[in-house]
C-alpha cells in the first residue's frame, strides 16, 4: 500500500503514544516530498547508491514514507573481504535521508556516524545475518541541535548468529526511532546496548522490539537515558516470545537519570509471552542522580558541575562495556566523551 | 447443589442458579427511557436523574476502547442485557425477612455464617439491589454509615451529591458512563473522623438471571484519622448466554486515614467484568487495593489511586488467575500528584489452559511531586505452552527526584522447586499446587483469614487437572 493510503497513526498505538507522525514528517503528512539522498561514504570512499524500487517488508508507514520519498538505497555486504566497514553519513540539504540494506555473509563489524547541518534527517536499515555469523555495529546520531530525525530499522537474524548491537544518540532536536529485531533461528542472539543524551530541549523517542520467532534464542537490551535542561526521554519497549519458543532466554532494562526539574523520562517495556518454558524480565527505574556520589567526588576537588558531568559519563559509558567488539566499543565511548568535553 | 446443577457447572462451584422471582424486571437493551425509569423508580433527586442521562449519552456516543481484547469487547451485544431487575422489594436487616430463594443462595454462599462470626457489616446485592444489609450496633454509635447505595442516596443525599463522581467522573471511560446511567446498589460507607472500624465490612454480589448486567455502584469516604477494611467477593451462575459487570467503586481517604479495599472476583466464565476503581489519598492517607481476580471471561480492572496529599501511600496487591476462555486484564495505576508520595504495586498471574494474563500499568510522577517513591513488580507464571502472559507497564516521570522501580518476569514452575517436593512425598499435583499457592501467598496474606482459606481452595480446584 502506499503512504497516501495508508492510516495516520494515533495515540492510542503504543509506538505513536509519545511522537505523533505529524511531529516527524517533514512537511505536511498528506505530502510525500522527494527528498534528497545524503552523502555516503564507506572506508572513506563516496559511494554511490542503487536506483531501486524497494518495497519495506512491514507495512508500516514511517518505512513506507522513506521507501517512497528516496528510491535510492545503498547494498552493504560484509563478507570476508569486507569484515570492517565504516560509514560516515552527511546530511548538506535541508531535508536528507538515505536507506540501507546490509547483508553479513560472515562476521565483521560497521561502524556508522551520522553528521550534517540539516533541518530534517531520514534513515532506514535493513540488515539480515546470514547463519553463523557475528556481527558488531555501532550507530551515533551526531546530526545538529536544530535537526528532526527519523529512524526505522529490521534486523533478522538467523540460525547460530549473533548481532551485537551499540548505539550513542546525541545529536538532534527531535529523534523519532523504530528499531524492530526478529530472532529467526534456533541459538541466534542478540545485545543491545543503548545510551541517550537529552539536554536543552531534545525529545528522543525510541520505540524498540524484540521478536523471538524461534526457540533457544536470547536477547538483552538495555536503554540508559540521561535528561537535563528539558530533555524528554522515552523508551517503548516490546518483547514478544512467538509460541513455540521454549528456552528462549530475553530480558530488557529501561534506566532514566533525571538531572533536572524540567527533564522527563517515559518507559514503557511491554512483553508478550506466549511459549512457557521461557525465561523473560523486563526492569525499568527513574531516579535523580545520588548526592553522595557528588559529594564523594566534589571530596575529591571536582566542582558540583563536573562531578555531576562525570556521573553523566560514567552512566551511559557503563552501556557499552558489555561490547565485545574493541572496534565498535571504541568508536562509541570515543564519541561519547567527546560529546561529554565540548 | 443438585447432581444435576453440579454436572451442569461443572468445576465451578458457584455455577448453580436459582429460579427467578423477579418483582420487577425490565426489558432488555438500553434507553434513555431506561436510564430514566431506573432514576424514577429509586426515587432519585432530579440531579441524580440529570447525572445518569448525560452518561447515557456519553455512553451511546462513546467508541469502545481500540486497546486490550478488542475481539472480546466487541462481542458484547448491549441490547441483550437487561439493566434493572429487582428481586425483593426492600432490603431487609434480618436474614428471616428474605425471600427463601435468595437467602439460600447466600447460605450456601457463606454470608450469614461469615457475618456472625467475623464481619462488622454486611450488605448482601442480588441482581440490581441490595436484599439483605447489617451493621454492627457498635458502629452504628460511633457514627459510621454502611448503607446500600440507594439507600445512602435517600438518607444522605447532601455527603453523596459532594462526593458521587468526584473520583471518577461518568466521562472517564465508557464503562463508567454506563455504570452512571444505569447504576443500582453497591455500598455506601462513611467512617467518622478518628473512627477505627476494626473488624472488615463485606459486601456480596451475585448475577442470578440470564444475560444480567450488574452495576453496583461504591463510594467510601473516610474521615480524618479513620479506618476501615472493606471486602467485597462475587458469583454468579454458569450460563451458556454471558452476563455484564460494569462496577463502579470510589473511595475517599481524607487526611490520615486509611481505606483498604479487598476483593475476590470468582464470577463464572460467562461474565465480562468490566470495572473502574479508584481512590484518592489526602494528606498521610493510605489506599490500598487488596485484589484477586479467579473468575469471569473477561476482567479488565485496573484499580487506582490518586496521590493528592503529601506523604500519602498507596498500595496494590494484584494477582490472577487465567484459565481456559478467560483474559485477565487486570492491572494497577498510581498519579503521585503530590511531594513525598510512595506506592508499591505488586501483580502476579498465572495462565493455564490457553488463559491469557496481562498486567497493564501506570505510574505517573507529576513535576511538583518532589522525593516520590515507587515500587512495580509483576511477576507471572506459565504452566502450559498454550497459554500467554502479557506486561504493559508505563513509567511517566515528571520529576527529577523521583526513585521509581520496576520489574517483571514471566517462568514456568521451577523443576527444582517441584523435584524437592516431590521427593518428600507431594504428587505432581500437591506439589504444584503448593507451588501456586505459595506464589500467590503475599495477596492471601493480606486478605482476612476466612477469605484466604477459601481462595486457596479455589486455586486447588482451578488447578485439578494441570498435570498431563
Amino acid at each position: 500500500m502506499s503512504y497516501l493510503n495508508l492510516p495516520v497513526p494515533n495515540k492510542s498505538e503504543h509506538l505513536w503514544r509519545y511522537t505523533s507522525w505529524k511531529r516527524v514528517h517533514p512537511t505536511k503528512i498528506d505530502v510525500v516530498p522527494k527528498i534528497t539522498p545524503a552523502t555516503v561514504m564507506v572506508n572513506g570512499q563516496i559511494t554511490d547508491s542503487d536506483t531501486v524500487n524497494h518495497n519495506p517488508l512491514i507495512e508500516e508507514i514511517s518505512r513506507t514514507f522513506l521507501a517512497e520519498s528516496n528510491d535510492t538505497c545503498h547494498n552493504i555486504t560484509v563478507d570476508e573481504q569486507n569484515s570492517q566497514l565504516t560509514i560516515d553519513v552527511n546530511g548538506h540539504d535541508a531535508m536528507n535521508s538515505c536507506n540501507f540494506h546490509i547483508l553479513a555473509k560472515s562476521s565483521g563489524n560497521i561502524t556508522l556516524h551520522i553528521s550534517g547541518d540539516v533541518e530534517w534527517f531520514g534513515i532506514s536499515i535493513s540488515g539480515h545475518l546470514a547463519k553463523n555469523v557475528n556481527l558488531s555495529f555501532a550507530i551515533i546520531n551526531d546530526l545538529n541541535e536544530s535537526a528532526t530525525m527519523l529512524r526505522v530499522e529490521d534486523w533478522n537474524i538467523a540460525r547460530d548468529s549473533t548481532l551485537e548491537y551499540g548505539e550513542l544518540s546525541i545529536g538532534g532536536n527531535r529523534l523519532k526511532s523504530d528499531i524492530r529485531t526478529y530472532l529467526r533461528g534456533e541459538n541466534s542472539s542478540l545485545t543491545q546496548n543503548i545510551a541517550v543524551y537529552c539536554s536543552t530541549t531534545r525529545v528522543d523517542d525510541h520505540h524498540i522490539e524484540i521478536h523471538h520467532l524461534s526457540g533457544r534464542s536470547n536477547s538483552s537490551l538495555s536503554v540508559k537515558s540521561a535528561c537535563s535542561d528539558k530533555g524528554h526521554a522515552i523508551g517503548t519497549g516490546l518483547l514478544a516470545i512467538d509460541e513455540d519458543c521454549d528456552q528462549t532466554d530475553a530480558g530488557q532494562v529501561f534506566k532514566n537519570l533525571l538531572l533536572s526539574d524540567q527533564a522527563k523520562a517515559e518507559s514503557i517495556p511491554e512483553l508478550e509471552v506466549l511459549s512457557d518454558d521461557v525465561s523473560a524480565a523486563h526492569g525499568a527505574a527513574s531516579s535523580s542522580v545520588d548526592e553522595e556520589q557528588i559529594h564523594y567526588l566534589m571530596t575529591r576537588g571536582f566542582t558540583p558541575e563536573d562531578a555531576k558531568a562525570e556521573i553523566v559519563e560514567g552512566f551511559l559509558i557503563s552501556s557499552f562495556a558489555k561490547i565485545n567488539n574493541d572496534t565498535t566499543r571504541q568508536f562509541l565511548l570515543d564519541a561519547l566523551s567527546t560529546q561529554s568535553h565540548d | 447443589m443438585s447432581e444435576e446443577a453440579i454436572n451442569a457447572v461443572g468445576d465451578y462451584q458457584y455455577g448453580f442458579h436459582d429460579p427467578e422471582n423477579a418483582t420487577i424486571r425490565f426489558d432488555k437493551g438500553l434507553s434513555e427511557q431506561v436510564v430514566r425509569d431506573i432514576s424514577e423508580l429509586k426515587g432519585e433527586p432530579k440531579w441524580m436523574t440529570d447525572i445518569r442521562v448525560k452518561a447515557y449519552h456519553h455512553f451511546m456516543e462513546r467508541p469502545m476502547p481500540d486497546w486490550g481484547n478488542c475481539n472480546m469487547l466487541e462481542s458484547i451485544k448491549f441490547d441483550d442485557v437487561t439493566y434493572f431487575l429487582r428481586s425483593s422489594e426492600q432490603t431487609e436487616k434480618n436474614w428471616d425477612d428474605v425471600p427463601d430463594d435468595i437467602k439460600n443462595t447466600f447460605d450456601r454462599l457463606g454470608i450469614p455464617e461469615a457475618e456472625q462470626k467475623w464481619l462488622g457489616g454486611v450488605t448482601a446485592q442480588y441482581e440490581s439491589e441490595a436484599v439483605y444489609h447489617s451493621i454492627r450496633e457498635d458502629l452504628e454509635e460511633q457514627g459510621v454509615i454502611f448503607l446500600d447505595m440507594d439507600s445512602g442516596l435517600k438518607e444522605h443525599p447532601e455527603i453523596v451529591k459532594k462526593f458521587f463522581g468526584t473520583v471518577i467522573p461518568y466521562a472517564d471511560n465508557k464503562f463508567s458512563a454506563l455504570n452512571t446511567a444505569v447504576w443500582s446498589g453497591g455500598s455506601f460507607i462513611y467512617v467518622p473522623k478518628g473512627v477505627h472500624v476494626e473488624m472488615p465490612v463485606q459486601a456480596y454480589f451475585r448475577i442470578n438471571a440470564k444475560n444480567m448486567g450488574q452495576f453496583e455502584r461504591t463510594l467510601i469516604i473516610a474521615d480524618e484519622g479513620s479506618s476501615i477494611h472493606y471486602v467485597e467477593g462475587c458469583t454468579a451462575p454458569t450460563y451458556s448466554t454471558d452476563s455484564l459487570h460494569s462496577a463502579v467503586v470510589e473511595l475517599i481517604a481524607m487526611d490520615g486515614a486509611k481505606i483498604r479495599y479487598s476483593t475476590v472476583q470468582n464470577w463464572s466464565a460467562n461474565v465480562y467484568n468490566l470495572v473502574t476503581k479508584r481512590g484518592i489519598a489526602h494528606k498521610n492517607a493510605v489506599v490500598e487495593w487488596v485484589d484477586g481476580n479467579i473468575g469471569s471471561k473477561l476482567t479488565m480492572k485496573y484499580p487506582a489511586v490518586i496521590l493528592k496529599g503529601e506523604g500519602s501511600h498507596a498500595e496494590i496487591i494484584s494477582v490472577a488467575y487465567a484459565g481456559e476462555g478467560q483474559h485477565q486484564d487486570a492491572g494497577a495505576k498510581v498519579h503521585h500528584l503530590a511531594p513525598n508520595t510512595t506506592s508499591n504495586i505488586l501483580s502476579k498471574s498465572i495462565s493455564k489452559n490457553g488463559g491469557r494474563s496481562s498486567y497493564r500499568g501506570l505510574l505517573k510522577v507529576n513535576p511538583k511531586a518532589h522525593g516520590c517513591r515507587s515500587k512495580v513488580v509483576c511477576d507471572a507464571l506459565m504452566l502450559d505452552a498454550d497459554s500467554r502472559s502479557d506486561t504493559y507497564p508505563t513509567m511517566e516521570v515528571g520529576n527529577s527526584s523521583a526513585d521509581l522501580e520496576h520489574e517483571a518476569s514471566v517462568s514456568k514452575i521451577s523443576g527444582d522447586q517441584l523435584f524437592y517436593l516431590m521427593s518428600r512425598g507431594f504428587s505432581e499435583e500437591e506439589a504444584m499446587g503448593l507451588i501456586v499457592n505459595g506464589f500467590f501467598e503475599p495477596f492471601t496474606r493480606e486478605l482476612p483469614m476466612e477469605y484466604a482459606v477459601e481462595l486457596n481452595k479455589l486455586l486447588e480446584l482451578e488447578m485439578e487437572g494441570a498435570i498431563g
